[in-house]
């Protein structure tokens, strides 16, 4: 295990409303990331994702909470860490790409502050010209061309994909260990998804970072990523190798994600989406399986069990009693 | 931004333009004769119609205007029909008057709504957040007159410790004015910071909430930081625009507040030509208020600029 | 039954907002005070020595006794009528010519549009106590120059909150759809387009209310508005200024009823906001 980077065990969020109610965002979660490894998480909009992405990095948004688990990095609870400590860890050990490039620039401040900033907040003690020549350096690994013209350019000047680099060279900056990418391309067109997917795995080739790629897309995950997991409503219902689970899923939801992409090699008459809606009213205690309600494969000991992570073969695992 | 700037000059301009139509239409609409006012009880008809045709007043409507018009411009307001004085007169030395007291009530306002939004936007939703709200929602609620009069009567009628009326210029005593100026000043600023520190308190709300600001949190930028600078400048354009916005409420509750402390600037010197129907001194007085509002929104649109690159650029 | 839960639910939600609550319940004092002002006070709001002169507070005169002996609490709360009835009226036909402009700016766009604005922006930026004045010049003070002057400062908002909502919502599928179907612009705006508008406005309108209220004081205060005897109250504090050295409670009771008045208004209008903005609605759900 001495290669392992993050690993994540039995993580439980939640979000206190204002009606005292409790929602639960992520449930009982348990990843792991080894080093130089690239890990997925796929699932459908509010199933946790990103709330799990926040709780490495303790920025849970008000007023979620992270009530359980451990969050080891390289060895380290961070949930044991006081603010200062973790305020370090942010940026130079790990560090985030956000889900939406157009509003994840400060739109009152040049492409330059924004790095500066970053160099401050990490006392880096380095000449204004070293800091450009760095800058410029990165901004033209992640492909922007004539980088030294943009340095003193505002957001707005900027398009999507191209602040999308600027973000992920920001990442870059204090070569971090691990990089968590919360839906990099969701807000993207097409060509430029690929485009900076492709930017992203070179990137772990070149100098062995280790991601977390969040997404929705399964064929980028599928891809892309070394392992993956499958997220439903706040708990992780599989996981295992990419292409494994990819081709082969295990659980009810991940086959109905796999099947609910079109395809293009044959001839097809409807998509086969997941029935049902997904319900975002997070139970505190729940009983029985949280997908039993749109599982086609439902029966009456899944509404009465919660069942628990099983491992069927190596490295693969799923949460379903029917498996 | 320049051609912003001039764009934004130009529609100054036109809200001039349009205020000195409207005045004159409306000094038109009076019933009565200027003239004969201007003569009182002994009317001499022939006096009369050679200040008539002096003034211009023979000719038609149009080319009254355009007559009229090219006095203001040159500065010519006439003279003031009750005292014999030239309206420049009169109307100049309580320009800075006026403009001191928006100013030193405006600063006020800042140097309250800043300090007590943030505090409230920061421990939103504790016990400090709550009573700076409610105090920002009573304060809103209060009008300026009474809140005026309530400061008189603490300051000056039960603690003695402030005139109520009277002026010293500037010039003449510096902490002699700064105490005639400090409570009309304190009455401009309650209800203006009331205003913008629910604007602030809001705003850091809001902007504190979007991606911009976690992506530097993960980063590991100091909270600290993200508030005064990654923030604030965010939280400055749109309070800028809603003081701009309300500079014409600014001006009206100065013009009050001049009443009831009974403060020597323009809006008591209009008030007062009101009263005796001395529209010489009226028209300048509201042409200037204009060409203050005018000016003060081409400040704030010039600070606009520099604070937003998207305009900038 | 399932539609009397849903309405319940409705008016659940509504009792749930406490800002909400506060301001309409301090709102009922005051409309059963105006409304009920003679069963309430024995005394009539314009009866001379009903008392001794200038008494303070009592158990007979709660708010004392003005410099002839007239009851002031009676005066405040035949005040409140006044208030309360030229706030709705200036009100409502803010609302009515603002929306109307609103809906013709959006909708037609073009010259219209600009046409529009550029009024409204003069509006919007003279200091209302400057067109409160200019009204006064042409026809003297009066609680029609209060009507008209107020109507003219405040109508602009409701223009630029019922454009915004109507260029958002001109563009969206349903209004093509109605477009496409032929039905008449008329039918467009009114039906299709304007019901958009309203939440936005009636959280705008307790806004104008509060306004309303607090220039109608300040003019009659300065004594352009309402004019004595009617017991405006503005013309109160205009008259009990003179006394604030001695009698300090001709001043602040008065005063105190203002704020009680607007603060409920302002009250509701943060609640609306909290209830009808979807964009403070996101934050918790």
């Amino acid at each position: 295990m001495s290669n392992t980077i993050l690993e994540i065990k039995n993580l439980r969020t939640e979000f206190l409303m204002p009606n005292k109610r409790h929602l639960v965002a992520v449930r009982d979660s348990s990843l792991h990331v080894d080093a130089g490894e690239i890990v997925g998480i796929v699932g459908e909009s509010g199933c946790g994702k990103s709330i799990t992405a926040y709780s490495v990095l303790r920025i849970v948004p008000e007023p979620g909470r992270i009530t359980a688990g451990e969050i080891l990095f390289r060895g380290e609870d961070l949930l044991g860490k006081g603010p200062e400590e973790l305020r370090e860890i942010r940026g130079k050990e790990i560090t985030l790409i956000c889900q939406d490039p157009l509003s994840s620039l400060n739109p009152v401040y040049d492409i330059f502050w924004h790095f500066n900033e970053i160099f401050t907040a990490h006392g880096v003690q380095k000449s204004h010209a070293e800091k450009i020549e760095q800058i410029v350096g990165l901004l033209g690994t992640v492909g922007i061309v004539q980088p030294e013209r943009k340095l003193h350019q505002y957001p707005h000047q900027f398009s999507g994909g191209m602040r999308q680099r600027v973000v992920i060279a920001m990442a870059m900056l204090l070569q971090p260990k691990l990089i968590i990418a919360d839906e990099p391309t969701t807000a993207l067109d097409v060509t430029t998804q690929r485009a900076i997917f492709d930017l992203l795995g070179g990137l772990r080739d070149k100098l062995g970072i280790s991601m977390i790629v969040i997404s929705h897309d399964l064929y980028l995950i599928a891809e892309q990523c070394d392992r993956m997991y499958v997220m439903y409503g706040g708990e992780i219902m599989e996981s295992g190798r990419a292409s494994d689970v990819f081709n082969h899923p295990l659980h009810p939801y991940s086959a109905g994600l796999m099947d609910s992409i079109p395809s293009l090699s044959f001839h097809q008459e409807h998509l086969n989406g997941i029935k049902g809606e997904f319900s975002s009213v997070f139970e505190e205690n729940p009983k029985g399986c949280c997908f039993a309600g749109r599982c086609d494969r439902v029966g009456e000991e899944c509404l009465l069990t919660r069942p628990e992570m099983r491992e069927i073969e190596e490295g693969r695992f799923v949460r379903c009693l029917k498996a | 931004m320049i051609r912003y700037i001039v764009r934004r000059l130009f529609y100054g301009l036109i809200t001039i333009w349009i205020i000195s139509v409207v005045i004159f239409s409306i000094i038109h609409m009076l019933p009565g004769d200027p003239i004969q006012l201007m003569f009182g009880k002994t009317p001499n008809p022939e006096r009369i119609a050679i200040v008539r045709s002096f003034y211009g007043l023979d000719k038609p409507v149009i080319s009254q205007y355009g007559l009229w018009l090219a006095n203001i411009l040159r500065g010519n307001f006439g003279v003031s029909i009750v005292s014999g004085q030239l309206v420049t007169e009169l109307v100049l030395p309580r320009i800075s008057s006026t403009l001191l007291l928006t100013f030193a009530g405006l600063l006020f306002s800042i140097c309250i709504a800043f300090p007590s939004g943030i505090a409230a936007a920061v421990h939103h939703n504790t016990w400090k957040d709550l009573s700076l709200t409610s105090i920002s929602l009573i304060l809103i609620s209060i009008p300026e007159f009474w809140i005026g009069i309530v400061y008189m009567m603490v300051f000056s009628v039960w603690l003695g410790i402030l005139p109520t009326s009277g002026y010293v210029s500037i010039s003449e005593s510096l902490v002699g004015f700064a105490r005639i100026v400090f409570l009309p000043a304190l009455t401009v600023a309650s209800v203006q910071a009331a205003q913008t520190t629910r604007m602030v308190r809001t705003n850091i709300l809001e902007i504190m909430r979007l991606d911009y600001i976690t992506l530097m949190r993960s980063f590991g930028v100091k909270e600290k930081r993200l508030l005064n600078v990654h923030v604030f400048k965010n939280v400055l354009i749109p309070v800028l625009t809603q003081i701009g916005m309300q500079a014409g409420a600014l001006m009206g509750g100065v013009i009050i507040i001049e009443r009831v402390f009974t403060y020597p600037g323009l809006g008591l010197l209009m008030m007062r030509a009101l009263q005796d129907r001395d529209y010489p001194v009226l028209q300048a007085c509201i042409m200037v208020f204009a060409l203050v509002y005018v000016v003060f929104n081409l400040i704030v649109d010039i600070l606009y600029c520099v604070i937003n690159p998207k305009i900038r650029y | 039954m399932k539609i009397d839960r849903k309405i319940d639910r409705k008016i659940k939600k509504y009792i749930n907002n406490k800002k909400f609550l506060i301001g309409s319940c301090m709102l009922l004092v005051m409309v059963v005070l105006s409304l009920f002002a003679p069963l309430i006070t024995g005394y009539g709001y314009d009866e001379t020595f009903v008392g001794p002169a200038l008494e303070p507070p009592s158990k007979d005169y709660w708010f004392g006794t003005d410099r002839l002996g007239r009851d002031m609490f009676t005066r405040v709360i035949y005040g409140t009528r006044i208030s309360l009835i030229s706030a709705l009226t200036i009100t409502s036909i803010c609302f009515a010519i603002g929306v109307l402009l609103g809906l013709l700016a959006g909708y037609y766009g073009g010259v219209i549009d600009m046409f529009v604005m550029r009024v409204v922006d003069i509006f919007f930026s003279l200091p209302w106590v400057l067109i409160g004045l200019l009204v006064v010049v042409i026809r003297g003070p009066g609680l029609l120059s209060v009507v008209i002057s107020l109507s003219l400062a405040y109508f602009p908002s409701f223009t630029r909150i019922t454009r915004s909502v109507v260029l958002s919502v001109r563009e969206q599928d349903f209004v093509i759809a109605a477009r496409l179907t032929g039905e008449s612009n008329a039918n467009i705006i009114f039906r299709y387009i304007l019901p958009n508008c309203f939440s936005a406005l009636i959280v705008q309108a307790s806004i104008i209310m509060s306004f309303a209220i607090l220039g109608e004081a300040a003019l009659s205060y300065l004594g352009y508005g309402i004019r004595p005897p009617e017991p405006s109250w503005g013309v109160l504090l205009q008259q009990s200024t003179n006394y604030m050295w001695d009698n300090s409670y001709l001043v602040i009771l008065p005063g105190l009823f203002i704020v009680f008045t607007v603060l409920s208004f302002n009250f509701m209008g943060d609640g609306l906001r909290d209830l009808l903005d979807p964009r403070y609605k996101r934050a918790y759900e």
